[in-house]
Formats: C-alpha cells, sequence, structure tokens
C-alpha cells in the first residue's frame, strides 16, 4: 500500500462490514483530495472453513454445505461440485436432469442479474429502478419456490441428477413469466442507455480495457462488457449446455454503462435459453445411481455462474469424503479490477465502480471510516453513497 | 470444432513449456498438467502469461499427507522430486501448489512440490499481479513461504491467528471445544 503523507493525503478505509461482496471485504482507498491513488483488499470477515469442513464430511453432505456458499447464485456451486463428482465417479447423468439443471441455472442468472440491476441502481440513488427491478425479481423467485421449493438455496441438485421434476402446471407458469419480463427488460435496456441521471453515473466511468481485462483474469460480465469473450458455457460446455448453445453478449466500450447492457442483454438470453429448453425437454429418468465411495483421482469443474467462471477443484482419495476441494468464486477474479479502475476515480465513483463487477450485497449498512492524519471520521455507507449521488447533482 | 481446438491447445501448453516441464500428463481430456521445478516456476508462467490467451484462473494448494495412495502416477512423481535434490521429502510430507492456468476449455495445471520441512516458493505477482490473493491464500492456509510477494498480510484468517497454524494442512485438527463458562455440563 502507498505510504500516507501527513496532511495531503486520506487513507479511506471501506468495510469490512461491506454489502458488495459475498464475502464482506475491506477495502483500503488512499485519496489525494478527491481523486483515487491506490487500493487494496482485505477479505475473511465471514471465513467459514468451508474447504476444511468440506474434507470432513460426506459428498452428500458437502452438496449441502457447498451449496450455501453463496445466497445469490448456490444451485451453480451445487451443480459445479455434483458435476465434478459425477465425472470422478464415472457416472452419466440423464439429460432430462442435465436440462432441468441448466433451467434452473439461467432462471438464478435471471433473479442474479435483476438483484444486481436494483442494487446498481440504488447505489446510483435511482430507487425507481430500483423498485421495479426487484418487484420483477419476485417474479423469478416465486418460480423457482414453485419448482424448487426453495425460494434460495434451492437444493434441487443430487449427486446423480436432480430431485424436481418440470411438470405442465410449472412449465406454463415460467413460461408466461418469462413473457412478462421481456416486456420488462425492453424497459430496462432503454432506461439503462437513455436515462440521464443513470449515464451521468455510468458512461465513461471505471474504463476497463480489453487488454487490462485479460491480464487481470477478469472474469463473466465485466469481462464481457470490456469486449473479452470469456463464458464457460461456450468455451467448456457443461451439463445441457452443448444442446442448448448461449450466445455471448459483449460490449466493447468496457465502462459501467457496458457491463449494465451486458447484464441486461443476458437476461435476453436467458428467456431464450428457458424457452427453448421447456420446448424439448427431453424425457427419462431424473437420478442416476451414485456409488457412495467415489473411486481416487482429481478433477476440475468449471461453470459460468452469474458473476462469471466459478471454479471448483475436486480431489477424491477412494473414501466416502473428498480429500481436498477449492472453490474459486468469480468475485475473487473480478477484485483486481476494482483495484486497477479505481485508481485515478473521485471517491464519488467508488461505490458504483464496486457495485459494477457484481459481488454479492447481502446487507445495507456498512461502515465507512475516513481517516487522515488528524484522527478518524467515521461515516456510513450510506452517506458515501449520498456523497456520491450529491456530487452529481 | 471443439475437440480440434481443445487439442491444439493442449499441444501449445506441451510446445510452449517443453524446456521446463520435468514431465507431462493428460489426466482428462480437456487438461494438461505439468510437473515443474519450484525455480522454473516463474519462467513458465511468465511463458504463458506472454501469450495473451492463457489466464490464471486459481492456484490450489494441495496437502497429500493423509493420501495413502501410490498410484504408478504418483511414484513417478516422487521419484521427479528426489531427482531434484531436496533432501527430507517423503512422498508423506508433500505439499503441493497448483497453478491452474485456463484457455477456452482446457486448464493448465502447472505443478510444484515442496516438502513439509521448508516449503517455499518464489512469487509470481511480478508476472501475474493478481496472483497476490492466492499466494496470500497459500501462505496462511498451507504455511509455504513466499519470500518475495508484495503484500504478506493475512487474507482470511484473522489477525490474532496463532504463528504456525496453517488450517489447510492435514495436521491441523481444529482447537477442540471451546470452553464454555461454568463447565461443559453446566
Amino acid at each position: 500500500m502507498p505510504e500516507t503523507k501527513h496532511g495531503d493525503k486520506f487513507i479511506v478505509p471501506i468495510g469490512p462490514q461491506h454489502p458488495a461482496l459475498k464475502e464482506p471485504g475491506h477495502f483500503e482507498f488512499t485519496v489525494d483530495g478527491e481523486t483515487v491513488t491506490g487500493a487494496s483488499v482485505r477479505l475473511g470477515f465471514v471465513h467459514r472453513g468451508i474447504e476444511k469442513a468440506a474434507e470432513e464430511r460426506t459428498y452428500i453432505q458437502d452438496l449441502y454445505l457447498l451449496e450455501r456458499i453463496c445466497g445469490i447464485c448456490s444451485h451453480v456451486h451445487a451443480m459445479a461440485f455434483a458435476l465434478g463428482v459425477e465425472k470422478l465417479a464415472g457416472v452419466t447423468v440423464p439429460e432430462r436432469a442435465q436440462a432441468i439443471r441448466v433451467l434452473v441455472a439461467e432462471m438464478e442468472r435471471i433473479h442474479s442479474h435483476l438483484l444486481w440491476l436494483g442494487v446498481a441502481a440504488h447505489e446510483a440513488g435511482f430507487d425507481t429502478l430500483f423498485m421495479y427491478a426487484w418487484r420483477d425479481r419476485e417474479k423469478v423467485m416465486d418460480l423457482l419456490e414453485q419448482l424448487c421449493g426453495n425460494r434460495v438455496n434451492y437444493s434441487i441438485n443430487v449427486l446423480g441428477g436432480v430431485k424436481e421434476d418440470v411438470n405442465d402446471v410449472i412449465r406454463d407458469g415460467i413460461l408466461s413469466a418469462m413473457d412478462y419480463l421481456e416486456t420488462r427488460t425492453v424497459l430496462y435496456l432503454k432506461l439503462v442507455t437513455t436515462e440521464r441521471t443513470l449515464i451521468g453515473r455510468t458512461r465513461g466511468i471505471g474504463i476497463m480495457e480489453k487488454q487490462t481485462a485479460a491480464r487481470l483474469g477478469t472474469v463473466g460480465p465485466t469481462a464481457r462488457a470490456s469486449g473479452l469473450e470469456r463464458d464457460i458455457r461456450l468455451e467448456a460446455p457443461y451439463a445441457a449446455y452443448l444442446q442448448y448453445p448461449a450466445r455471448i453478449v459483449t460490449e466493447q466500450t468496457g465502462d459501467l454503462e457496458a457491463r449494465f447492457i451486458v447484464r441486461v442483454k443476458e437476461l435476453y438470453e436467458s428467456f431464450r435459453l428457458i424457452r427453448g429448453i421447456l420446448s424439448t425437454l427431453p424425457g427419462g429418468e431424473l437420478t442416476t445411481k451414485m456409488p457412495r465411495r467415489i473411486p481416487e483421482g482429481e478433477t476440475i469443474s468449471r461453470v459460468e455462474a452469474p458473476r462469471g467462471e466459478l471454479f471448483y477443484y475436486i480431489k477424491s482419495n477412494g473414501s466416502d469424503k473428498p480429500d481436498r476441494v477449492k472453490v474459486r468464486t468469480p468475485s475473487i477474479n473480478n477484485f483486481a479490477s476494482v483495484m486497477a479502475t479505481a485508481v485515478g476515480h473521485k471517491l464519488a465513483d467508488i461505490p458504483m465502480i464496486l457495485s459494477g463487477i457484481d459481488p454479492c450485497f447481502s446487507c445495507n449498512d456498512r461502515m465507512v471510516s475516513i481517516r487522515g492524519s488528524e484522527g478518524q471520521q467515521a461515516v456510513d455507507w450510506e452517506e458515501l453513497r449520498l456523497y456520491g449521488i450529491e456530487y452529481y447533482r | 470444432m471443439i475437440v480440434t481446438q481443445t487439442e491444439e491447445n493442449l499441444e501449445e501448453v506441451q510446445t510452449l513449456l517443453a524446456q521446463l516441464a520435468i514431465a507431462y500428463t493428460r489426466p482428462e481430456e480437456n487438461r494438461i498438467d505439468v510437473i515443474l521445478p519450484p525455480a522454473k516456476l516463474v519462467e513458465a508462467a511468465r511463458i504463458m502469461e506472454d501469450t495473451g490467451f492463457w489466464y490464471l484462473s486459481a492456484i490450489t494448494g494441495v496437502d497429500h499427507s493423509s493420501s495413502a495412495d501410490t498410484t504408478n502416477e504418483e511414484k513417478a512423481w516422487q521419484r521427479v522430486v528426489e531427482g531434484e535434490e531436496q533432501t527430507g521429502f517423503g512422498y508423506s510430507g508433500v505439499l503441493e501448489a497448483l497453478y491452474h492456468f485456463c484457455k477456452g476449455s482446457v486448464v493448465a495445471t502447472l505443478r510444484v512440490r515442496m516438502g513439509h520441512a521448508n516449503p517455499n516458493l518464489p512469487s509470481i505477482c511480478g508476472v501475474v499481479p493478481s496472483a497476490s490473493l492466492y499466494e496470500r491464500e497459500l501462505m496462511e492456509m498451507f504455511g509455504i513461504s513466499i519470500e518475495d510477494t508484495p503484500v504478506k498480510d493475512h487474507l482470511l484468517l484473522p489477525d490474532d491467528w496463532p504463528v504456525g497454524v496453517y488450517p489447510l494442512r492435514k495436521d491441523f485438527k481444529g482447537f477442540g471445544q471451546p470452553e464454555v463458562e461454568g463447565g461443559a455440563n453446566a
């Protein structure tokens, strides 16, 4: 971290209770006047030791444990783990189960992207859009509950397949909700590209060039907004993405506006995939028999979470418990982009740049203290958010 | 089409790292493992990074202590490592760091092994700046010392975590039950 000079430089610590991340994180921004000159990160405030815990539980217990890593994209965690363990066991999962996994993954993507749209709009002071997006998100949450039995931590995966089937009532419900959401998405795309108050906070801000995005190992919509064609659904199709290929959505400008546009356009892509799956859902069984003990081996399972590439490394030792499970969530890769793009920006832009990578927002109040040579001045995140809004008024 | 692209990428790794690698394995159709001596790690990472297409996806630490496995592949590794003239290096005490580079569907894993007694690695942050977070994780979770890494603070564990306790090593079994006021059965 850069040295603090007395009098003319301040370090602004943000966090640790920071809602913008899966894990609350602590950021320290060094500012010179209003301009950010350096940034560093400290994680682990809700480190739960899940990787260690996974070594001491059976594969079946781990499925439930790992699903609880994230409350927003829980399905992809369970799916990545299940796909990896099934690969180690040499088990072929029925086509219908794989298609239902993709169906739930895409519904989860809609819910996650709408959640992000609302949160990002809130950070920009555009609370009407926040209310709209979250109201529409309820549609998908209800459908997920109808299908899986749970609004979050859906638990639809089992090792070797899925638990729940899609019947005609659920199918019709999903299809009509998709039609409704599609008309709403037309509005959202218009808003994020034409609404002046929002564009004032997004256009030309937090620009990340394609080369920078590639060098920093950025993933997901954050990478795609910089023109980087990175999407595991296409690059390494898993589950049923070979039968139902996704189309990549990219933007070239690499600013916050592009990150808005990419995520909103990806909603269309999810609607299309969901309709495709429901119209040609293969028949057959939902599960296949899994051995309790998994043969020795190691595998890597990568899936495209709403936030980008989710990476699982699983090592089995022939027993009913894994030897090592390594989880690398997409936000970890995207932190580096915040650290890099924040430099040179105004402190008022920080809330938007942080939310631009779509870190998980889990709570709404966080502490921010402004620390200088003359002691500390503590403000909460709400004040920093309002400061940003006032700044651009 | 995907298949040929995968094959091309796998061969690319083999060509790129031909001078540095001790051995290659192809554990799965989309994976290639490259076994490297720790001294060649930075150079290998630089070669991968300079292509502009491979990106560091993750770094995994593995403690092989509890593995009772001695498959042929593992035995081969053991010989490889012993060939590097590192002493005090039984298979049972092996730590391994896995650097996963991705391009398309292919995952190329650079594998370096160390003994438990004095595990240390060079930092690849000079080549891949985003490796910093993973290197901090390796240091605190596995006790691998990385001398030239830019930030050595704790990343995930609390600041008052006891020195020399590395939770993801196999010999770490927790701190036992927390003391309850008035006795366990009160």
